[in-house]
């Protein structure tokens, strides 16, 4: 087996609601890990994994495969490799794009998006970087002080999820609960990402 | 085999690369003191250079890349309003940068455009364009230009295309082909192309 399309299924197997807990191998194992843009292992879905549903988890991620549906890595870095596919909304600290996004990114610190990437959504981070050759239509929006902004990281930090940081494996971590980024915010949410919307307004 | 500039120094021979100012750009794209939020439509594709310039500001920009959807036979130029994304295109927007896109429409699609950018504009919406106005040609293919950090442009030379003639659009046609626009400011730029700056014209 692709050491990089490991899948512990013991781990981060699907809840019924289809959410994908943790869902990348983990780091730990030297075989399943990768390298993050911060140089830290990273889990990784290889390019023969699809998963389609919702994705958190408090790690870093390359991707590689396909995702449809919703990601969630707020505290942590998400890689969107050159084969890695998302129809998605994404939440993320930071967020890198080599691949292919149908959907829209969000990023509390940073959104890099290199020459080989395909995006169509709307992408919302304080800092964006693009090489040339990459592909963008979409909308951008960098203004941290967006109500956007506000509703999807900052209402985070202001009262905090009782699941938040508390482990991988608690599954009462319910981010549906918290105050997300919504799909009401004027100009943001393409609503093209196939996942459900989990995020009622603050 | 390309024409040179008429009325233009020797920067406006098309095929060098040049760095051009462009004042009213420059304008356009400043927030003011205390930043204002605005959204700006690109027609073109997403740059660097851009991006540089609105980053930090509350800028909204929102990337159509009309030539892109072309070169993937997404959209012909004749249908070029239709491939304005609506389901982006939520606010209204307050400036609109079309480069040098307008050399490469008929003036049936002139007023389409004109007309369809009316229907998402805000009240007070500027429109910005490039008309290749002194030299006889133009490259076949809109050229990728391309704005600096320090807001000047850099207008590749079309070089591995072809050239094909230039409409050059008089300010008076240009307003008769775009009913709903009128010109604002206008300018004629080292390398022979006119910068215009429109706005919506009070409708009746």
């Amino acid at each position: 087996m692709n050491a990089t399309a490991m899948f512990n299924k013991r781990e981060n197997e699907q809840d019924s609601s289809g959410t994908a807990r943790n869902a990348a191998t983990s780091p730990g194992a030297d075989a399943g890990g990768a390298r993050s843009a911060g140089g830290g292992k990273a889990a990784v879905i290889g390019p023969t994994i699809s998963i389609n549903g919702e994705l958190k988890g408090q790690e870093d991620l390359v991707v590689e495969g396909t995702i449809e549906g919703t990601v969630e890595l707020k505290q942590n870095t998400l890689t969107i490799g050159p084969q890695g596919t998302l129809k998605a909304q994404v939440y993320a600290h930071t967020i890198l794009v080599d691949g292919t996004v149908d959907g829209d990114l969000y990023a509390s610190e940073r959104i890099s998006i290199r020459k080989s990437a395909r995006i169509e959504g709307n992408i919302l981070a304080p800092r964006i970087s693009l090489e040339d050759g990459a592909k963008f239509r979409g909308t951008i929006d960098m203004d941290a002080e967006s109500e956007a902004f506000t509703r999807v990281f900052k209402a985070q930090t202001a009262s905090p999820s009782p699941g938040r940081g508390s482990g991988p494996a608690d599954k009462s971590t319910d981010v549906s609960k918290e105050p997300g980024p919504g799909h009401s915010d004027k100009g943001l949410g393409s609503g093209k990402a196939a996942g459900k919307p989990t995020q009622s307004t603050a | 085999m390309n024409n040179p500039a008429i009325g233009a120094d020797a920067d406006a021979h098309p095929s060098r690369p040049d760095a051009v100012r462009a004042p009213l750009l420059a304008s356009l794209l400043d927030t003011g003191d205390p930043p204002r939020r605005r959204v700006i439509a690109d027609l073109g594709a997403l740059q660097r250079g851009l991006l540089d310039t609105i980053s930090g500001t509350p800028t909204r920009l929102l990337i159509v890349d009309l030539p892109e959807r072309r070169r993937q036979g997404i959209c012909a130029w004749e249908q070029v309003t239709g491939a304005l994304p609506g389901e982006f295109w939520r606010e209204p927007v307050d400036a609109v940068l079309c480069w040098d896109l307008l050399n490469y429409l008929d003036v049936e699609r002139l007023a389409a455009l004109a007309a369809s950018l009316r229907e998402r504009a805000a009240p007070g919406c500027r429109v910005h364009a490039l008309i290749h106005y002194s030299a006889l040609e133009m490259p076949e293919q809109p050229a990728g230009i391309r704005v600096d950090t320090d807001r000047s442009l850099q207008i590749p030379g079309g070089s591995g295309t072809g050239f094909v003639a230039a409409p050059r659009y008089s300010p008076k046609t240009l307003e008769k082909a775009m009913p709903s626009l009128t010109i604002d400011r206008s300018m004629l730029l080292g390398n022979g192309m006119r910068e215009f700056v429109f706005k919506l014209r009070a409708s009746n």
